[in-house]
């Protein structure tokens, strides 16, 4: 286990340093310039008024998270039944790829706005949409990929075996997918939390972190606003982590190491 | 055309034959014994049965301790043997070989030929054999069938009579030299004929 913590530290030391050396020299500017709070906040500030509201940073937190949560699994879902039909029937291929494209082409607040018409204005669902369809096309364009990339020497090799289309599905395509999948999964992760925030801004609830950095950015309360940007980014961090830890339990001894999805 | 008195598309669906590639390709997330087992699991095996054949695969290609490995953890020229021990895991009574030696150097070249005349010795299996190098026909084929290059037609068939026990010494035999330049002089005359119809550089497909 050691052996497997150690390679981590040592990947993470870096970007740590890095970090804590950016944040000192914020504060160094903020102090040393004087700067005002309405301008720009310093880190030390921002602690404080994310330790102060803790407890409403951690609900909103909640609340975007969910939404986020909700949407990924959903859009997973679909996008993966969706590529598994693409590549089994041809004429769904045809039909569907041009029409996802179309869709993928409208902007995101457009649809919000739509679905925040067609759902109570309390309703999460127009949020979860939103993010649902986000995700559903980075995980559908993956997938298919994966399942239609098959090495030649493998189709020719099934087809030596007078292998059927489910086998070949089955015992090449589906694995050959998977790699495909969990780069999927990395993209449309932090996407997700992007998109949930996002989709906060165009009405609806005031109950997430996307709507209360706003209100409070709004009030002047900038420390507060930035505690809330902190969650923001620790969310996004933590989805993004989960999305590389389901990768290394599902794929373990870096499996497939050669041959990565793009 | 017939295999074993069949058309060739029964004889491919009744899995009368085995086939390795150039590439060994081996599929990345099975394990060597698994891949060893696909086909059979293809055929419907039941667990217990795969799992014996694939022993008996592995240590007919003297692979035994890897059973367990992944495929990207293996050399070339024993990825290769992965290959043709899932080849023959069904038992095919013949095995169609596409250049399955053209990836591998020369010394790992030799040895994986010594490898396959044993395997085929003590599995009776008919290999076919397709090959670039001259002194791998000699030294693996009983018969050596010359082609022209475009169109491909056959235009000499060698019989190589060097037996059946073939070792190092045959390769350094007079016999043996005698048969490579016989091919070799098959070979040209195939390229000259086709010369002959139509000049370099044009194609007349």
């Amino acid at each position: 286990m050691t052996a497997r913590l150690n390679p981590v530290l040592h990947a993470l030391w870096p970007p740590a340093l890095l970090g804590a050396l950016l944040l000192s020299l914020w504060q160094l500017v903020v102090r040393g310039f004087d700067l005002q709070p309405y301008f720009l906040v310093a880190p030390t500030d921002i602690w404080v008024a994310l330790t102060d509201n803790w407890s409403n940073v951690w609900e909103a937190m909640q609340v975007s998270g969910t939404n986020a949560a909700f949407g990924l699994l959903f859009g997973t879902i679909a996008g993966v039944l969706t590529s598994f039909l693409l590549s089994r029937f041809r004429i769904a291929d045809e039909l569907i790829t041009p029409m996802s494209i179309a869709i993928n082409a409208i902007p995101a607040f457009v649809l919000v706005s739509v679905f925040n018409n067609m759902f109570s204005s309390t309703s999460e669902v127009p949020r979860r949409l939103m993010v649902t369809l986000v995700v559903f096309f980075v995980v559908l364009v993956n997938v298919a990929k994966g399942l239609r990339q098959v090495e030649p020497v493998h189709a020719e090799l099934m087809r030596s075996y007078a292998a059927s289309g489910w086998d070949v599905m089955r015992k090449v395509r589906i694995p050959n997918a998977i790699p495909f999948l969990f780069t999927a999964l990395r993209i449309s992760a932090p996407l997700a939390v992007i998109y949930a925030y996002v989709s906060e801004y165009f009405g609806g609830a005031q109950n997430g972190l996307g709507s209360r950095i706003t209100s409070n950015i709004a009030n002047s309360k900038n420390a507060a606003g930035w505690a809330y940007v902190t969650g923001a980014c620790l969310l996004g961090l933590g989805f993004y982590l989960i999305a590389i830890f389901a990768e290394a339990v599902a794929t373990p001894g870096g499996r497939n190491r050669n041959r990565e999805g793009s | 055309m017939t295999v074993n008195g069949k058309p060739a598309k029964q004889a491919r669906l009744e899995q009368d034959y085995g086939m390795a590639f150039q590439q060994a390709g081996l599929f990345d997330w099975r394990t060597v014994a698994k891949n060893i087992e696909l086909p059979l699991e293809l055929k419907g095996w039941d667990r217990s049965k795969r799992r014996a054949r694939a022993s008996e695969m592995l240590e007919l290609v003297k692979l035994s301790d890897f059973a367990d490995h992944m495929p990207w953890q293996l050399s070339g020229g024993m990825q290769q043997r992965v290959a043709i021990a899932r080849a023959l895991a069904a038992h095919p009574p013949i095995l169609l070989m596409d250049e399955p030696f053209g990836a591998l150097d020369e010394m790992t070249r030799e040895h994986m030929q010594a490898e396959l005349l044993r395997i085929c010795a003590a599995t009776k299996t008919t290999v076919i054999f397709v090959t670039h190098s001259i002194p791998e026909a000699v030294y693996l084929s009983t018969r050596v069938v010359v082609m022209s290059p475009r169109p491909g037609r056959v235009t000499a068939i060698i019989e190589v009579p060097l037996g059946a026990d073939r070792d190092l010494d045959t390769r350094e035999s007079g016999d043996f030299f005698g048969k490579i330049t016989e091919v070799r002089e098959a070979l040209r005359g195939a390229e000259y004929g086709a010369a002959g119809h139509a000049p370099k550089g044009v194609d007349d497909r």
